[in-house]
């Protein structure tokens, strides 16, 4: 495949409503599909532009990776992309997250940032409706914890100190939230939401987990890689 | 064992990817290479990168590893077998990458320019 070239940021509304309507518009985007699915919205959007290519792998580990990827750097994102019964993302996420910025949006919605810095959104509704009311607010200590396919609900559960990488262990229902202000890693029970803190050598920039294994991998900028063993 | 931990010094890793289907862990360190450990026995390779890895992705199935190398405006992919490395352009100072097992591509993007670039996987 030849290397492509697509510059995100000036995706439009019309890009978006196309790709929405493209998106199996009559399925409501809940977790856990939301979290599956959404590497998927960003794929066809790309594909629209005849650029064949998705962010990331359809899992959810695959997207925490992906939030937890752009968290650090010294950007303020992971804490301040989750809010208690919303949602937030963006096709322009990165860029929003490099300003500093994050909307926060209800549920079943997705928002992008037009070059211009205007708020766009869609409601994963048959109707996508627009536009959303932009949110601001930056909780840095709060972590949501993904709505409950069935009911929607959604809970939040604390982290440590500015959390900003997240991974989950599909197979024991583990969330590992690695804390960089409070060095050590935050363990959900994905059952329970009861919450364990690992402490770690260092500030944590992202976690791993090996689902075969059950070891966890916790590296840090400025200190060792700490290994979890369950 | 719950949540019992142990450490490597490894020197500082800014990014962390696990191959289940090989057991071995990537860790990008900040000083200029990328340390391979195999997860059972904890023994550790260097594989050298030339310049400071931010970022390293794996995709497991066809065992790669992604390593973006923003000041060479490249993709260093290493062949999870051999550690050998082979270098793939990818726009300009790619910061970071994921990778579509599913249609075996790799996305790269940059952080501050909002510019993505796809380079088969």
């Amino acid at each position: 495949m030849p290397n492509s070239k697509f510059k995100f940021r000036h995706a439009t509304s019309r890009d978006l409503r196309e790709n929405f309507n493209l998106f199996e518009p009559d399925r409501p985007l809940y977790h856990p599909a939301l979290w599956k699915k959404l590497p998927r919205l960003f794929e066809m959007l790309l594909e629209t532009k005849r650029v064949r290519f998705a962010l990331l792998e359809e899992t959810s580990s695959g997207l925490a990776q992906m939030f937890a990827g752009h968290t650090f750097v010294n950007r303020k994102l992971f804490s301040a992309a989750l809010q208690p019964d919303r949602y937030t993302v963006s096709d322009d996420l990165f860029s929003m997250v490099d300003a500093g910025r994050m909307p926060f949006l209800a549920p079943k919605q997705i928002a992008t940032e037009n070059a211009d810095g205007s708020l766009i959104g869609f409601n994963f509704s048959a109707t996508p409706e627009m536009p959303l009311g932009p949110v601001a607010g930056n909780d840095e200590d709060m972590l949501l914890c993904p709505a409950d396919g069935a009911t929607n609900s959604t809970t939040t559960v604390s982290a440590g100190t500015n959390p900003g990488a997240l991974a989950v262990n599909p197979v024991t229902n583990k969330i590992y939230v690695g804390n960089n202000g409070s060095i050590n890693v935050t363990v959900i029970d994905g059952a329970t939401n009861s919450v364990a803190t690992v402490a770690t050598a260092g500030g944590i920039s992202l976690v791993a987990v090996n689902q075969v294994t059950n070891k966890i991998y916790a590296a840090s900028s400025n200190s060792d890689l700490t290994v979890i063993d369950r | 064992m719950t949540n019992a931990t142990s450490s490597l010094s490894l020197g500082g890793g800014t990014s962390v990817t696990v191959n289940p289907v090989t057991n071995k862990i990537y860790v990008a360190i900040q000083f200029g290479t990328v340390k391979v450990i195999g997860g059972a026995g904890n023994s550790t390779a260097t594989v050298s990168m030339g310049r400071d890895p931010q970022f390293v992705a794996v995709n497991p199935v066809t065992n790669k590893i992604y390593v973006p190398n923003a000041g060479a405006n490249s993709v260093r992919v290493i062949g999870g077998a051999t550690n050998l490395t082979t270098t793939v352009n990818a726009g300009i100072a790619p910061q970071y990458v994921a990778v579509n097992r599913r249609l075996s591509v790799a996305s790269v993007f940059q952080l501050s320019h909002g510019e993505f670039y796809a380079i088969a996987a």
